[in-house]
């Protein structure tokens, strides 16, 4: 999701007329284990756009690296953030040059500049989040997840916690990255539907009536205009919603924003990073269902470990709920142990295929 | 003039030109860069913390701060510029010339669209124009120019040339438009080129997913690959490992125009006296229409190239990234342009510096840790700077201009 | 009766190494009207400033009733007495008299309430006293220059002034408002008040003061006395003999080079302030157009000129239509323009002299070829205009802000003249010029006359209408009031500019 964060700030900055106005200084993270700048680093992180705070795949994929630090003294991670597309080649060559262990590429739009970079060095290592190559290589790991795994546990919750019987979701663009969380959701509350003989309806969004065709539905398009949350989500409440769950990066602070006010019973349900670890009073307080987790941290610490141990291997890695690529994280102490249950089961189900998240086959 | 003998050699060259006080600017910005430093390290303020608990405490926390804050500008200096070892060893063994070149290579990769984008702004100050539109203008250069480089297939000497015009062509079509609006409705070019970047930037997300642009097989924002015909190569062959490509000799040859149009040609006369004096300049007949439909014009294409260049030089693709935030060339521009005094000499420098600063701050993150956000600080200051040139003056002691002074006496007669 | 006696003693001030003011020194007793008298540039308006508190000197110093003063701004400058009345009136046009007079220092009532009626009573006493004859309730907008000039000094005086500086105060009035300005000058002196008075009209000093100091470059080269005749007074102040009247042969008149004819052209607001105006400008003769400013002269002139637009009428240049054509055109047709106010609409002042001097000819040959400019033309150009016309720069390429107003008006005349014209239409061609360059410019303005060119000179200053004139139109309120021949008296011309003609009752 990292192009969300860089639609937002070009809004921002071109509205502070000079680009380069920008004093982005709060919360530059410092290097883990950062005194010993001449010891080559273990792990080094490309981000894209985003940046290391984006509260998305970006800071993910620093978090894992900062893990795999943390358990290993002897690994040191760094990172480098892209301006731009203009840097991913800059930014790898860079890392290159500093004798990397292993050099991890954050987001799609890198992945000809990796795939590149990995075949003019074979000795060197890769893993990329969330793209690969054309053809496995040996010294480059793609990292893949399968967040409507997540979305549909998500959505059945979301259909078994609504009073109103009305849920919704809404995204920041419509494109696949976005609309796969969406897709996963509807699957999740017509999954619900079918087992418990309810019908609980999804407002935002209609998936394609054909497995992975195109399907309709609301975009505040903006991953960070919290107004567009807020009015979206008071007007999916106003509809009769009860729980709304927006895959928009920031905008769902808009939303909620737009669940306080609308007052006890409104819920939000969260995406991406674990809302206990970023709103934790919000949690606390009843304000979210839970997140839909996307598994990027895990998975990048692995990629390190398993690159400073000798035991990397190249391919592909498909982050599902069996091996924490993907998953949902309860709002712990206002979900019931029955359905905490029931959602670990389903969970069982994606995984030995015998639930399907298309929305197309529920 | 007795005054102006007993005034020291310093007030007498500093006092001359403003150039000084944008040199000034820059040295200001690496003290107030090297503060944010000492102000952010932990282990520099851990080491102000122990001064006191050992002799020599303070010894040793100065030398941790000369320590690292020389480590972070010699990271940027030897990452942008040359590495002076590396440079020596591939003199001596004639090996590993790339290496020792990549900084330099590097720098330049990224000033040439910056430096075309600014004298495109440039330009349009000089006739007395803000052209805040320059990113969209740059982007719908590169929207345009990507589609020509990636959808028409032709020899190299036809490709080029050609995808560098759609370039040309985005950038005017961009840029017309508020030209048109400003000289027939009088609405203001901030306004309209300002909004015009968020009408643009959708304008690309458009595009990008759209059946004729996106990538086959891709269902996120991105372009087709532009043809290996028309991408500009790189000047010293694609195995030789550095990125510096014809991007800088097309950037070499607007500041050229540029240098031209401005001192030499009748119209950038126009241009001008326009900006210097638009009362003046009708009575003088000057079509302030025409003028103001051509700076646009002008300065619409020059970004439109700068957005061609960037794609077909470095990327080869379009994302939905392309020159937003921090990577807009377009906005930075309007900063390169007013360091440089929007003359297309001065507009060299601005555009070296600012690239430099993005080339090196990024090897000063990777060797010491501190965050190439620093590089966008010490940019800032310096641009805060020179936009107040009082307060340099007033640093440096530097002396006020003689000509204000009479200006100022002579005022309430005129 | 309170009174004020005022010292300068030794003061200088200094912009850099330029010095604007070289130890001046100079006394004003009470009830006395001292006169400042200086050509532009002289440094009359720095000492003003830093005796007004609004410049620091950086040596000598201010006494007032023989105690040494530091003004730190002009607040504390008002507090000791001093009143100010700048060229540019500092009044809120939508505002009353009565809030004008009393900004800044409001009366109140209790909690803070405005208490206007005490402020209008205040002014209608100072007015008797002083024959300050004003509506306290008037709004400044709809009163005329003159007046606008009386709520000025009634401001100071409402200050409880007892010396006012008085800058360039006529520049703007009409005769006869002159004479009543200097009226109301002489009732404030008998008051105990006294006065500096700053001018370059040499007619107003001899006319008013009881002192006169002249300034040059910036020191006191000496005094004088009002009956000192006029030439004398004019070589002191411009430091050589001058010649101030300008010789006119009889010249034959030729065919009418420009014709106006039922001209009507709207101001920015669009009203109409050209209503219905008719004009024949011959070659060989100079019509002169008299006028208070501010009565159409100036979108006259713009409308001839191209740059504003013409409601209804025609304008017909060498028997060529150019009603509402582009300025390109017209000046292409034959127009020399030399503009009221150069600084903003002729010259480009960061720009050098060279390129001033082909500022609306930057594409004829040799100054370019094929949309290259020939800088090396240019500058020959520049060269053999700067040396006939006497430009005094330099440099050829020195910016222009470098040069004195003189300079910079010579070089526009030298621009205008150097092209082959028709017509020349200059306004307030000496404006703000010293007496050297008046002379100067005065017969540039009479040789195009003398050869044959229509000239149709614009100026508020009545010397320059009656020195230079063949004709005298006289405009008022947007309308020719009469056109006379030069013989006609200065009074009867006074008259037609304030708008009074035979047999009505305006």
């Amino acid at each position: 999701m990292g192009k969300f964060r860089r639609i937002g700030t070009l809004l921002g900055s071109s509205a502070l007329v000079l680009g380069t106005m920008t004093l982005g200084v709060t919360g530059s993270v410092i290097t883990s284990g950062a005194a010993s700048a001449a010891a080559k680093p273990a792990g080094c992180v490309v981000l894209d756009t985003g940046g290391v705070n984006d509260k998305s795949f970006n800071q993910s994929a620093w978090q894992g690296a900062q893990a795999a630090a943390a358990a290993n003294k002897a690994i040191t991670v760094k990172y480098l953030t892209s301006t731009s597309s203009a840097d991913y080649t800059s930014n790898i060559n860079t890392f290159i040059q500093q004798g990397c262990g292993i050099i991890v590429t954050v987001g799609y739009l890198m992945g000809d500049a990796t795939t590149a970079a990995a075949k003019a060095h074979p000795d060197q290592l890769f893993a990329i989040v969330d793209s690969g190559p054309p053809a496995p290589m040996n010294n480059l790991l793609s990292l893949s997840y399968r967040t409507d795994q997540g979305a549909f546990l998500g959505g059945y919750l979301a259909a078994a916690s609504s009073k109103t019987g009305k849920v919704a979701t809404f995204g920041g663009i419509n494109i696949p990255p976005v609309t796969i969380y969406m897709n996963g959701f509807v699957a999740g509350v017509k999954y619900y539907n079918k087992m418990n003989n309810k019908s609980v309806t999804v407002l935002g969004w209609t998936p394609s009536a054909v497995s992975g065709g195109a399907g309709t539905g609301t975009f505040a398009n903006s991953f960070t205009d919290q107004t567009a949350g807020n009015t979206i989500t008071t007007g999916l409440f106003a509809q009769g919603a009860d729980i709304v769950f927006p895959v928009a990066g920031s905008v769902g602070l808009g939303s909620l924003a737009a669940a306080k006010t609308a007052g006890k019973g409104h819920q939000v349900l969260w995406v991406d990073f674990d809302a206990s670890t970023t709103n934790a009073a919000d949690v606390k307080n009843g304000w979210f269902l839970g997140t839909v987790l996307k598994g990027v941290s895990a998975s990048v610490k692995n990629a390190i470990t398993s690159a400073k141990a000798g035991t990397f291997t190249g391919g592909t890695y498909t982050g599902t709920t069996t091996n924490g690529g993907t998953g949902f994280a309860f709002n712990d102490a206002k979900t019931s142990a029955a359905l905490k249950a029931k959602i670990a089961a389903i969970a069982k189900g994606i995984a030995n295929g015998s639930i399907s998240v298309d929305p197309a086959k529920n | 003039m007795s005054n102006s003998t007993k005034a020291s050699l310093w007030v007498r060259y500093t006092s001359k030109s403003p150039v000084f006080v944008t040199v000034f600017s820059v040295v200001l910005g690496l003290v107030v860069g090297a503060l944010v430093i000492i102000a952010t390290s932990p282990v520099i303020l851990h080491s102000w913390s122990q001064i006191f608990s050992s002799w020599g405490g303070i010894f040793h926390a100065l030398k941790v701060t000369l320590d690292n804050v020389g480590a972070a500008y010699r990271s940027i200096f030897t990452g942008s510029i040359v590495d002076p070892p590396q440079f020596w060893h591939a003199l001596t063994t004639g090996k590993d010339w790339a290496v020792a070149l990549t900084p330099i290579s590097e720098t330049l990769t990224y000033t040439a669209p910056l430096l075309i984008a600014s004298i495109g702004v440039g330009i349009a100050f000089q006739a007395g124009m803000f052209n805040i539109g320059a990113n969209g203008q740059a982007v719908m250069g590169g929207i345009v120019g990507t589609a020509a480089g990636s959808m028409l297939h032709l020899p190299t000497a036809v490709h080029v040339p050609l995808t560098l015009l759609a370039g040309i062509l985005g950038g005017v079509i961009a840029g017309i438009i508020p030209g048109l609006l400003k000289a027939f409705t009088g609405a203001h070019e901030v306004i309209i080129t300002l909004m015009l970047n968020y009408v643009i930037a959708f304008f690309l997300i458009y595009t990008l997913l759209s059946t004729a642009l996106q990538q086959p097989g891709q269902q996120n924002d991105v372009s087709r690959y532009l043809d290996p015909t028309a991408q500009l190569s790189p000047l010293f062959g694609a195995h030789s490992g550095l990125r510096v490509n014809w991007g800088i000799i097309i950037a070499g040859l607007v500041v050229a125009f540029a240098w031209w149009f401005l001192e030499r040609s009748t119209l950038g006369f126009d241009f001008r006296v326009t900006g210097a004096n638009p009362k003046t300049a009708q009575a003088s007949g000057i079509n302030a229409k025409v003028v103001i439909v051509l700076v646009f014009l002008i300065s619409g294409g020059l970004a439109g190239l700068a957005g061609v260049v960037q794609v077909s030089s470095t990327t080869h693709f379009l994302d939905g990234g392309f020159l937003v935030g921090s990577a807009g060339i377009g906005f930075t521009a309007i900063t390169v342009s007013l360091l440089g005094r929007n003359n297309p000499i001065g507009i060299i420098w601005g555009s070296l510096l600012f690239a430099a600063l993005n080339v090196g701050g990024r090897v000063m993150q990777a060797s010491t840790t501190i965050p190439l956000d620093l590089a966008t600080i010490i940019q800032s200051v310096i641009v805060l700077f020179v936009a107040t040139p009082v307060l340099v003056k007033e640093i440096f002691r530097l002396r006020v201009e003689h000509a204000e002074a009479v200006q100022l006496s002579v005022k309430g007669w005129s | 009766m309170k009174s004020m006696h005022l010292e300068l003693r030794n003061i200088t001030k200094r912009f850099g190494n330029f010095t604007a003011n070289n130890k001046i020194s100079l006394t004003v007793e009470p009830g006395q009207i001292h006169c400042l008298l200086g050509e532009n540039g002289a440094g009359k308006s720095t000492l003003m400033n830093v005796l007004f508190g609004l410049l620091e000197p950086d040596e000598g110093e201010i006494l007032i009733d023989g105690e040494p003063v530091k003004f730190a701004n002009s607040g504390e400058a008002v507090r000791r007495g001093i009143g100010m009345v700048h060229q540019h009136f500092m009044l809120v046009p939508v505002f009353s008299v009565a809030e004008n007079v009393v900004l800044g220092f409001e009366p109140t009532k209790s909690f803070g309430r405005l208490d206007l009626e005490k402020a209008s009573n205040d002014i209608r006493r100072v007015s008797k006293e002083f024959g300050l004859e004003v509506d306290p309730d008037a709004i400044i907008e709809e009163l005329s220059v003159g007046i606008q000039q009386r709520v000025e000094i009634l401001k100071a005086l409402n200050h409880d002034a007892q010396l006012l500086i008085l800058d360039e105060p006529t520049a703007v009035l009409t005769p006869q408002e002159i004479d009543s300005l200097l009226e109301i000058m002489r009732s404030l002196t008998a008051a105990g008040k006294s006065i500096l008075f700053i001018t370059h009209k040499l007619k107003e000093v001899q006319a008013i003061a009881d002192v006169i100091t002249i300034i040059r470059l910036g020191e006191v080269v000496g005094t004088a006395l009002p009956s000192d005749p006029e030439t004398v007074l004019a070589s002191k102040m411009v430091g050589r003999e001058v010649n101030l009247t300008v010789a006119k042969d009889e010249v034959a008149q030729g065919d009418t080079v420009l014709e106006i004819r039922n001209l009507i052209v709207h101001d920015d607001r669009g009203i109409p302030v050209v209503n219905n105006v008719s004009l024949d400008i011959h070659g060989g003769e100079i019509l002169a157009l008299a006028g208070v400013q501010g009565n159409g002269q100036t979108e006259l002139v713009e409308a001839i000129a191209g740059i504003r637009r013409v409601e209804s009428g025609t304008i017909t240049l060498g028997g060529k239509d150019i009603t509402n054509n582009s300025p390109r055109q017209i000046l292409d047709a034959g127009l020399g323009h030399i503009p009221e106010d150069r600084q903003s609409n002729g010259l480009v002042l960061s720009m050098s002299v060279a390129d001033n001097m082909v500022l609306n000819t930057p594409r004829r040959a040799p100054f370019a070829k094929r949309g290259t400019r020939n800088l090396k033309a240019v500058d020959e150009n520049a060269q053999t205009l700067v040396k006939n016309f006497d430009v005094r720069t330099t440099s050829t390429q020195a910016p222009l802000s470098s040069l004195s107003g003189g300079n910079q008006q010579k070089v526009i005349v030298a621009r205008e003249l150097s092209r082959p014209i028709a017509a020349l239409v200059a306004s307030q061609p000496t404006r703000g010029l010293d007496v050297g360059s008046i002379e100067y410019v005065h017969k540039q303005i009479v040789n195009e006359r003398n050869s044959g060119r229509g000239v149709l000179i614009v100026s508020s200053e009545l010397d320059e209408v009656f020195a230079l004139g063949d004709r005298i139109a006289v405009m008022h309120n947007g309308k020719i009031t009469g056109i006379v021949p030069p013989s006609t008296s200065r009074s009867d011309v006074g008259l037609l500019m304030a708008g009074v003609t035979e047999g009505s009752n305006e």
